[in-house]
């Protein structure tokens, strides 16, 4: 299927979705969260006279970071939002996955969240948004400093559509890395069919995440998902209505053999490894020259000296999925005007560009004028623009690719 | 008197051990399962059963418990022996074997991938002499894992064994050698045997300890299998399914608790064949 013809199919499958109101609606009358503001008449126009004073009021927030490697980055995030609004941020980095346990139980135990504004990560929002811990707040539409939001990502989150209660604060992109020094710029593999011509004429120097354990590799499941999957099939990769078991169904049927194909020819030749970081370890030894990686991590890895910079980011012809980690506030948090703010600015256009900058994470908003923030050393670390702009692609169904990883360990992995 | 005495232990076995294990079994039947409605059932057991991936998972942990304690005796002896003698530098010796008990085991993967992973400095180290090292991280046969692991046993299994070798009297010892039996065979037919619950008490320990290993595995594990203890993680931890991880956690304690029956057979029935009164 051509891809503007697809991501049509898909924006106007997560716009039925949100509309059919098969999740809880955002901006729905009654709010799940408690703030002694008045939420139903905030808007975009009185949102700073609002919440301003109010957030000075409440004198502090906590905000939970999920990330490995972004401690530097929210350290300046803060100081900057602590000098404009004299608002306190008071900052913890955790782990995702215990940070949402620990915000189901305290709802369970029906205390009040222990943190007021959560990066989090992406794979959690149906947990979350079903344990209902997250508020109700449409932040798609509600933030005067993101009114550009481009809609799959302000309203999806690794295929689980939430209709835009998560804010897409960081954006990246699944890519294929080579190493520069063994293989000739232009000469790399761009394809699914030069990918396995390349692995069988160099055995165990193509590393692949094992996708059920880093993002990365998932992502290059979907991506080959997306291009090895019979074309009648395709209309289902964005079908937000489909149930686990229809993924199931679609997923053990003829729709995935084409790619279990791919995957049992290669697997002689090509090394999966134990998650994206292991993928890169590899890289850096010199032992793979190409490799399933986040581009962002890329980015960073060569930023930190941890990967030698002849290593270089591209995608597939057919194109790649990318995805991103959203913040969202809790249902249950105490200071919401402060919180609000500070997804405000989290979101304006001095953060999303410096973030940029400075991490190599995409954003989601359409309007920035990204060339204007990519410096010559920034732009050599990143995928190719042009690249980026022709083949980068939405995930697909998180249940079709929960389903498909399923099918992926017992044919691929497991053997049988 | 005595219930007032034995408050303290077993309350505290009670609300730490007790109530925790029995929270979690319950868990696994669908009664008070953390993010689920409450209803009996046993979907969980038959889906951790059922599933040749959760099975071969269960092999994988007794497999990864095993291969360890098995290495790690058979170099913990031959030390505790060389700690009962003399030599020039054992006091220094005796620091620095200890060292891997104190290192913890994450750091303990991370120093063998450093090592053994392909392109790691051994692989570098070797390769001016044309020699290439097998592969030992996500081989497999959990190699790395198994290196890692025992790594992290050797002192502590070493410790436990000394201690039980010293506790054999001198007199006996003089006693074989004076009837003609050489050093061999004053170990193996006299040593060995008064020290065995002191060595199988080792064992099990390491065994036991290793059933729920999740951070060696993770990092230098084969791609598949994954131990029960990966699987248990992320069914908690990324599908908010406690029932089945509650269900893995309790397979994973009943083996423990099958090999610790075990070890109490095997030692009553060694003490009964030295003439020794069952306990």
């Amino acid at each position: 299927m051509h891809l503007k013809t697809l991501l049509l199919a898909n924006a106007f499958a997560v716009a039925s979705f949100v509309s059919a109101g098969a999740v809880e609606p955002v901006g729905a009358p009654d709010f799940n969260i408690a703030s002694s503001i008045d939420l139903k008449a905030l808007d975009t126009a009185n949102f700073y006279d609002v919440l301003v004073p109010a957030a000075k009021a409440e004198g502090e927030i906590v905000f939970y970071d999920f990330g490995e490697s972004e401690k530097d980055l929210f350290a300046e995030i803060i100081h900057r939002f602590e000098d404009k609004y004299g608002v306190k941020v008071d900052y913890h980095q955790v782990d995702g996955e215990q940070a949402v346990q620990q915000l189901i139980a305290a709802k369970q135990a029906s205390q009040p969240a222990p943190v007021d504004i959560f990066w989090m990560p992406n794979g959690q929002v149906r947990v979350a948004n079903e344990s209902g811990v997250i508020a109700n707040l449409p932040l798609n539409t509600m933030l005067p400093s993101a009114p550009d939001l481009a809609e799959n990502p302000a309203t999806v989150s690794r295929g689980y559509v939430h209709g835009g209660i998560v804010a897409p604060f960081h954006r990246n992109q699944t890519a294929i890395a080579y190493d520069t020094r063994a293989i000739e710029p232009g000469s790399e593999p761009k394809t699914f069919p030069e990918l396995l011509a390349f692995a069988k004429a160099n055995p165990t120097k193509f590393a692949i995440t094992n996708p059920t354990r880093g993002g990365s590799g998932s992502g290059f499941l979907e991506t080959a998902i997306l291009a090895l999957s019979p074309a009648d099939c395709q209309t289902r990769l964005y079908d937000y209505t489909l149930t686990p078991e229809e993924a199931e169904a679609w997923a053990a049927g003829p729709c995935l053999d084409p790619v279990m194909a791919y995957f049992k020819e290669i697997r002689p030749y090509v090394e999966f490894t134990n998650g994206n970081s292991d993928t890169l370890n590899l890289m850096a030894n010199g032992q793979a020259t190409v490799a399933t990686v986040w581009e962002d991590m890329v980015f960073d890895f060569i930023g930190r000296g941890l990967l030698p910079p002849q290593i270089k980011s591209r995608l597939l012809a057919e194109g790649e999925v990318g995805d991103g980690d959203g913040a969202m506030i809790p249902s249950g948090a105490q200071h919401v005007a402060g919180a609000l703010l500070f997804m405000d600015y989290l979101m304006s256009d001095e953060i999303q560009l410096y973030k940029l900058s400075v991490n190599g994470s995409r954003s989601a908003r359409t309007g920035l004028d990204i060339a204007a923030a990519l410096s010559p050393e920034v732009v050599e670390r990143l995928v190719p623009q042009d690249q980026y702009d022709d083949y980068a692609r939405p995930r697909i169904v998180g249940t079709v690719t929960d389903a498909a990883s399923a099918r992926f360990v017992t044919e691929i992995l497991q053997g049988t | 008197m005595l219930l007032m005495l034995l408050a303290p232990g077993a309350g505290y076995l009670l609300l730490f051990f007790g109530l925790p294990l029995a929270l979690a079994f319950l868990s696994s039947l669908g009664i008070g399962t953390i993010g689920a409605d409450s209803a009996f059932t046993f979907r969980h057991y038959v889906e951790l059963f059922t599933s040749s991936v959760y099975r071969d998972g269960i092999a994988f942990s007794v497999y990864i418990s095993l291969a360890p304690t098995i290495v790690s005796l058979a170099i913990a002896i031959p030390l505790a022996v060389a700690l009962q003698a003399s030599f020039p530098g054992k006091r220094l010796f005796a620091v620095l074997y200890k060292i891997p008990l104190v290192v913890p085991a994450i750091v303990a993967a991370f120093v063998v991938m450093i090592l053994f992973d392909r392109g790691g400095m051994l692989s570098r180290m070797l390769l001016p002499f044309g020699l290439q090292l097998p592969k030992l991280v996500r081989d497999d046969f959990a190699i790395g894992v198994i290196i890692a692991m025992a790594w992290k046993a050797v002192p502590f299994m070493a410790l436990i064994i000394a201690g039980a070798l010293a506790t054999v009297p001198g007199d006996l010892k003089a006693a074989a050698r004076t009837l003609g039996a050489g050093r061999l065979a004053t170990f193996l037919r006299v040593e060995l045997p008064l020290a065995l619950p002191g060595i199988t008490a080792a064992a099990l320990l390491v065994f036991v300890s290793s059933t729920g290993a999740f951070a060696v595995p993770s990092l230098l594990g084969p791609i598949y299998p994954r131990p029960l203890s990966i699987w248990m993680y992320e069914e908690a931890m990324h599908e908010n399914n406690w029932g089945l991880a509650s269900a893995m956690g309790i397979v994973l304690s009943a083996v423990a608790c099958v090999i610790l029956v075990a070890y109490y057979r095997l030692t009553t029935s060694v003490h009964r064949s030295a003439g020794g009164e069952a306990r």
